[in-house]
């Protein structure tokens, strides 16, 4: 699975540290969702989009690579 | 990274007066130490802003875990075959130690079919479908 969150939050100016925070997760899971190397669940993942006020399937893509 | 440094360093702390008290037979120091440690540790968690416990590291103290579980059931009871089955040929003494050994690998097994089973239920594994 693949994801745009680094995207995002460069759109938006927000800090990992401030999307951790928002999202109640260490700055060390939002590092490891942007390097694709960790899927989050999918509450996670509606509040990462939720929080980027997308929808989930803009943010994060199903079918591609790792997945 | 300031709230895991701390915790870090308290860790440290507690581990060098531990093993002070063991070393000089102090005996309430390692307990007075274990608990004071636990209880600033849990504060500051309380306290701290900052985020250290959440779903992914949850997945990784699964996988280590279960990592851990393999590993140790499956050098337990290769050790302790080789006690019963070639130890004896040392010393007598090894094939109790094996059988031992064998039996705490089989108990941690079944230890863990036990929990399986009560997860698999707690998280609805048993329902029946409709």
């Amino acid at each position: 699975m693949e994801n745009r969150v680094k995207v995002y939050r460069a759109m938006r100016d927000v800090t990992q540290e401030n999307l951790a925070k928002a999202v109640g997760v260490s700055r060390q899971t939002v590092i490891a969702i942007e390097r694709g190397n960790y899927n989050p669940s999918l509450e996670l993942a509606f509040k990462i989009a939720r929080f980027f006020e997308a929808g989930i399937e803009d943010v994060f893509i199903y079918g591609t690579a790792g997945d | 990274m300031k709230q895991k440094i701390i915790t870090v360093v308290i860790v440290m702390v507690i581990g060098a007066l531990v093993a002070i008290g063991v070393n000089l037979e102090i005996t309430y120091l390692p307990v007075v130490t274990l608990l004071t440690g636990a209880l600033a540790i849990r504060l500051l968690r309380r306290r701290g802003e900052e985020v250290l416990y959440d779903e992914r590291t949850a997945i990784i103290n699964q996988k280590a875990s279960a990592a851990a579980i393999g590993a140790f059931t499956l050098g337990v009871t290769a050790l302790g075959w080789l006690m019963m089955t070639w130890g004896t040929t040392l010393d007598p003494a090894y094939k109790g130690i094996g059988y031992a050994l064998v039996y705490l690998g089989c108990g941690l097994l079944m230890l863990r079919m036990i929990f399986h089973y009560y997860y698999s239920w707690r998280l609805g594994g048993w329902d029946r479908g409709e």
